[in-house]
């Protein structure tokens, strides 16, 4: 299993190596001078060069790359461009809130659509599963801020003049200060996001759960008079949740990706915030530093679900061990 | 879809002797008459909306309709007075900026539609023919170019596009303040059209692999036609089908990416007076006045939520109605 978990990573490396160079050849394609933006009134040609030769900006894009990597490596991702921090500190400050936001977004759509989908596939093609069906179709289609608007009107979320903008600010806890505050602070943000989501997954669960309703050990299972909810939830559920796993796990790096647009409405400073930002401002160390952590991340989840069909799959076990 | 040989076999003696009356110059055909499903109320409306919210826009075009242009007469109402401000000559009201609403719908639907068009377009060219040439050698060139699917698919979309943009549509003001963006509705497209090329790769390469197995490829090679025959005459056509329903739900997810970059701020129309559906959304919603009048900012939401369905429901009929499972796509 270890060894196995070990190979997958060692895959997963040249993915990670080209999507580093990709996005460091993007950064510096983008135009306008990072040395104009950071100087401001204070930019002189003198000064500018100075500001460039400084982190290293005026050497030809391949060192900077391998230069760049052999210090990544060792998880040293540089200095901002916009304040001369370490980028590892902001990272890990906007990343703890970020990862919370994930996770509460996945508990939460998984708790509503499991239900709801099992039910949907156990009374497929009733009234309740038309219903069912032409809701997650409708919030399929809603875009995701039209969704947390809605949420933050109807709950009646106050304005608060932000940067140099109104937004609705929510003020979060970190969790390990207080767990409940926490998780109540970021309860309307994650829920905006989680009901598209659990959209998704409910249609996937349906799909998977209705065709192995069909099979004959359910039948079996019933006629050894099983109550049905047993058997939905202990015979049917866990080999109808292959899709759902794989999704699931690429919803992970999609949302810690996609995080900006919930944040920049809720007012948070997470991951997406910085990346976006630090794009606008040209500040490439942080946008290459937590691009570079999300996709790794992304990775990383990918690899632990493959594991995990080892998990759910006695049968995908034996073939990995004697594969 | 892999069943009408035998459908039509089984089936011929029935068609032939039905069609025995037929006049002496028809055709004779073999394929059997199957009862299709009613495309239902839901669709046509889809359509209708769809038939509407383009009509619109061409009209408008031919009018002259702008966003500063009031299309009876100027009104001036106070900010945040939504209701107050819908009249007869205003039947939405006026938004924020004293702008007709309705007439920011109509423009604002032409800059989100050519966005989605021209994206699907780009994405099919590109995407599409990358796909097909990856699934019919397979090979080297196919692990090559899924390798890059594969590299691109593992950015996480939505930064992949903030990238994309800032490249395409990363612009200097007179100072040289580079933070601004001027994203015209060519380049927005350009960069959703590249975010979307390993979708698309992906989708087309799985169907080009599954064609090219079948008799009628092997056949049109034995009788030596060359690759972009075979490529553009024989595999192209079946794949084309299901591509089709793909196009269309592409074209709604379109639609939503860039509505989410119009409300961060770097969709069409950032940094200049352009108007589309996710910026009238993203500008109303950034106002004081959103609490006293939400429905300055739902009117394009529920216009670009309609749009999107409609999309999305005539992508599914259309998939229902060619017959291609799910998992395809």
């Amino acid at each position: 299993m270890a060894k196995y978990f070990f190979r997958r990573l060692l895959v997963a490396i040249p993915t990670l190596l080209v999507v580093t160079l990709l996005t460091n050849a993007m950064l510096s394609l983008i135009p306008g001078d990072p040395s104009k933006v950071a100087l401001g009134t204070a930019w002189t040609e003198e000064t500018g060069k100075q500001y460039l030769s400084d982190l290293g900006l005026d050497r030809p894009f391949p060192v900077r790359y391998f230069n760049w990597l052999s210090h990544a490596v060792r998880l040293d991702f540089g200095i901002s461009f916009y304040d001369k921090g370490p980028v590892l500190d902001r990272i890990t400050r906007a990343f703890p809130q970020s990862i919370q936001l994930v996770l509460m977004i996945l508990i939460m759509s998984l708790l509503i659509a499991v239900p709801v989908g099992v039910y949907s596939a156990y009374r497929a093609g009733s009234r309740v599963d038309r219903i069912i069906q032409s809701a997650c179709f409708a919030a399929l289609s809603v875009p995701g801020f039209v969704a947390g608007l809605l949420i933050i009107l109807l709950l009646g979320l106050k304005l608060k003049y932000g940067d140099d903008k109104y937004v609705f600010l929510v003020d979060y806890v970190p969790f390990f200060k207080n767990p409940f505050q926490s998780v109540r602070s970021l309860f309307l943000p994650a829920l905006s996001v989680a009901l598209g989501q659990a959209a998704g997954f409910v249609r996937i669960i349906r799909t998977d759960m209705a065709t192995t309703l069909q099979d004959d050990f359910v039948l079996m299972a019933k006629s050894k008079g099983m109550s049905d909810k047993y058997i939905l939830f202990r015979h049917a559920f866990r080999p109808s949740s292959f899709t759902l796993m794989t999704v699931t796990g690429i919803a992970i790096g999609q949302l810690l990706g996609g995080l900006v647009i919930v944040e920049q409405l809720f007012g948070l400073n997470g991951i997406g915030t910085e990346i976006f930002r630090s794009i606008l401002q040209r500040d490439y160390a942080t946008t290459l530093g937590a691009v570079t952590v999300v996709t790794v991340v992304f990775v990383l989840v990918a690899t632990v679900v493959d594991m995990l069909y080892g998990v759910i799959d006695p049968r995908v076990r034996q073939a990995r061990k004697f594969g | 879809m892999t069943t009408t040989i035998d459908d039509a076999l089984s089936s011929a003696p029935t068609t032939l002797s039905s069609s025995a009356g037929a006049s002496s110059g028809d055709i004779v055909t073999l394929a059997p008459r199957k009862k299709r499903k009613p495309w239902g109320a839901a669709f046509w409306l889809s359509v209708v909306w769809l038939i509407g919210v383009i009509g619109s826009t061409i009209v408008a075009n031919f009018v002259g309709w702008k966003k500063e242009v009031d299309f009876l007469g100027a009104v001036t109402v106070s900010e945040g007075d939504w209701r107050g401000s819908i009249s007869l000559a205003h039947p939405l009201g006026l938004n924020f900026a004293g702008n007709d609403i309705l007439v920011n719908l109509v423009v604002g639907a032409k800059n989100s539609l050519i966005i989605a068009l021209f994206t699907v377009v780009f994405g099919f060219l590109v995407g599409g023919i990358a796909g097909m040439v990856a699934g019919y050698f397979k090979g080297r060139v196919d692990t090559v170019l899924s390798f890059i699917t594969n590299v691109l698919l593992s950015l996480p979309a939505l930064l992949f596009i903030l990238l994309l943009i800032a490249v395409i549509s990363g612009a200097e003001d007179e100072a040289g303040l580079a933070t601004g963006l001027q994203s015209s509705v060519m380049k927005v497209s350009l960069s959703l059209g590249i975010l979307s090329i390993p979708t698309i790769f992906r989708v087309v390469r799985a169907s080009t692999i599954q064609f090219s197995q079948r008799e009628f490829v092997t056949a049109a090679r034995a009788m030596g036609a060359k690759v972009p025959r075979i490529l553009a005459g024989e595999i192209l056509p079946n794949v084309a089908k299901p591509m089709m329903a793909f196009g269309l739900v592409a074209a709604g997810t379109v639609m939503v990416i860039e509505g989410g970059l119009s409300f961060l701020g770097v969709g069409v129309g950032a940094g200049t007076d352009v108007t589309a559906w996710g910026k009238q959304i993203q500008e109303a919603s950034q106002r004081k006045d959103l609490e006293s009048a939400p429905m300055v900012a739902f009117i394009p939401a529920l216009a670009l939520f309609f749009t999107v369905l409609a999309f999305n429901f005539i992508g599914d009929k259309v998939r229902e109605r060619l017959e291609v499972k799910q998992a395809a796509l």
